[in-house]
């Protein structure tokens, strides 16, 4: 019995652990298409917000009056007051483009002005007269940009241009479930030189050359020199699907990890990169074990009584009654003819008994019959 | 020439040394009938058979642990 609960726990544990890092996995990929769902969903969000605003501006005709005067300065005075509330509301990026592709006015930064947008979401405003929307990556930024066309009447003036950056997205992302996120493109994107010089700025060191393909733009989990090291590889990165999957399962200190990541395009549909989810699944494991040993002691508790059971029922209905029979039988053997074999069951083993009991008194009268005939003799 | 008794003899030291050792009487005496193969009933017409009284020795020696002569 002891032998047999050993191994149906055993047998149930290996299973119930097989199980438990099935379920991991399943939660951490709701996870991850959760987090591409809230991605997207507050991607499409603001870039209703950003609309919103940028409609609000580009209506607004004592603007674009200062704006037609072509005087840099002159803007920048009449919409400075503007653009400190915007970036309040986390668009930090207010931005005059002229018809000639080039930036006439960053607010974000006066004195830069004059370079050549090519910015997908600028294309398409220009080519189509109307809303350029999506993820941009430039030299600079990972951001989300909407663009609308600068009317003076029907005469296109120019175009203008907010922007968020989407460091927010994967914070906001955060505070909702709790996991880590970060941001991982590929370097074709980026321009070695001018991402040496943003990290240079923010007093931060080059992590371009972290990775051999892939560069870490931002991440939850404090400097994204840190993110290389959670959990995933570059074939990783280029393997993942768009709907998201699973990368590998890693363990850092005292806490267990499931890594995996949704495919990044930008708004031209050029695959970027990653967006790699990273959750503590150590909770989780917790959990499920503390469930698995409350099963396994429920198990091996209903095991011990069935047994019991078993063990008593058997006693009583087999092992007693045959025990009787052989010590009756015994006792006979032994000369003993007036024991009765009597064990009272409507089964095998009382007609067994009947049966033995039936030779006794055969064996009985055999035996008195041998002793008259004896008796006669002398 | 027939011998009479000494079946019937062994009988009774086998029941005197199973009351020594306090033995269920019933029970040791079935034990060794069916170890020698012979009805352990007997009285004082039963035959003596040489071939029973070994056969009946060895296994009281068995069952009880000690020599029956």
């Amino acid at each position: 019995m002891v032998l047999g609960i050993v191994i149906l726990s055993a047998t149930f544990y290996f299973f119930a652990i097989q199980i438990e890092a099935a379920n991991v996995n399943s939660v951490t990929l709701d996870g991850i298409h959760a987090a591409k769902k809230s991605f997207y969903d507050l991607e499409q969000n603001d870039i209703r917000t950003l609309k919103a605003s940028l409609t609000g501006f580009v209506t607004n005709q004592q603007y674009k009056d200062i704006y037609n005067t072509n005087d840099r300065n002159a803007l920048y005075n009449a919409t400075s007051d503007l653009y400190g509330q915007y970036k309040t509301l986390g668009i930090t990026q207010f931005s005059f483009i002229g018809t000639d592709s080039h930036t006439f006015l960053r607010m974000a930064k006066p004195s830069y002005f004059g370079e050549r947008v090519t910015r997908t979401s600028f294309i398409t405003a220009q080519k189509t007269h109307d809303w350029g929307t999506g993820l941009d990556l430039d030299a600079t930024a990972f951001a989300l940009r909407v663009v609308h066309p600068y009317y003076n009447g029907n005469t296109v003036i120019g175009y203008v241009e907010y922007g968020e950056e989407i460091n927010d997205f994967i914070r906001t992302i955060k505070q909702e479930t709790g996991n880590d996120y970060g941001i991982v493109i590929k370097k074709q994107f980026i321009d070695p030189t001018q991402w040496a010089t943003i990290r240079r700025t923010a007093g931060l060191a080059n992590n371009y050359d972290d990775l051999p393909d892939y560069v870490v733009v931002d991440s939850t989990t404090g400097d994204v020199s840190d993110f290389k090291t959670y959990g995933f590889t570059e074939k990783d990165l280029d393997t993942v699907t768009d709907e998201g999957n699973i990368f590998s399962r890693f363990s850092n200190g005292r806490s267990d990890y499931v890594s995996g990541g949704f495919a990044l395009y930008d708004g031209s549909g050029a695959k970027l990169g990653a967006v790699v989810v990273i959750e503590n699944v150590t909770p989780m494991e917790a959990a499920a074990r503390q469930t698995n040993l409350d099963v396994l002691i429920v198990v091996i508790l209903a095991t011990v009584i069935i047994g019991a059971v078993m063990v008593i029922f058997v006693n009583r209905i087999i092992i007693r009654p045959l025990d009787r029979i052989v010590e009756e039988t015994t006792r006979v053997a032994g000369g003993d003819f007036d024991t009765k074999i009597d064990v009272q069951s409507d089964d095998e083993i009382g007609t067994l008994a009947e049966m033995i009991d039936g030779f006794r008194q055969i064996v009985m009268n055999m035996s008195k019959e041998l002793e008259e005939n004896q008796q006669k003799k002398e | 020439m027939v011998i009479i008794g000494q079946l019937l003899e062994l009988s009774e030291k086998i029941n005197v040394i199973i009351a020594a050792k306090n033995m269920d009487k019933g029970v040791t005496r079935g034990k060794i009938g069916l170890k020698s193969g012979v009805l352990m009933s007997f009285n004082e017409r039963t035959p003596d058979d040489p071939v029973k009284l070994l056969k009946i020795k060895m296994a009281a020696k068995e069952i009880l642990g000690t020599d029956v002569n």
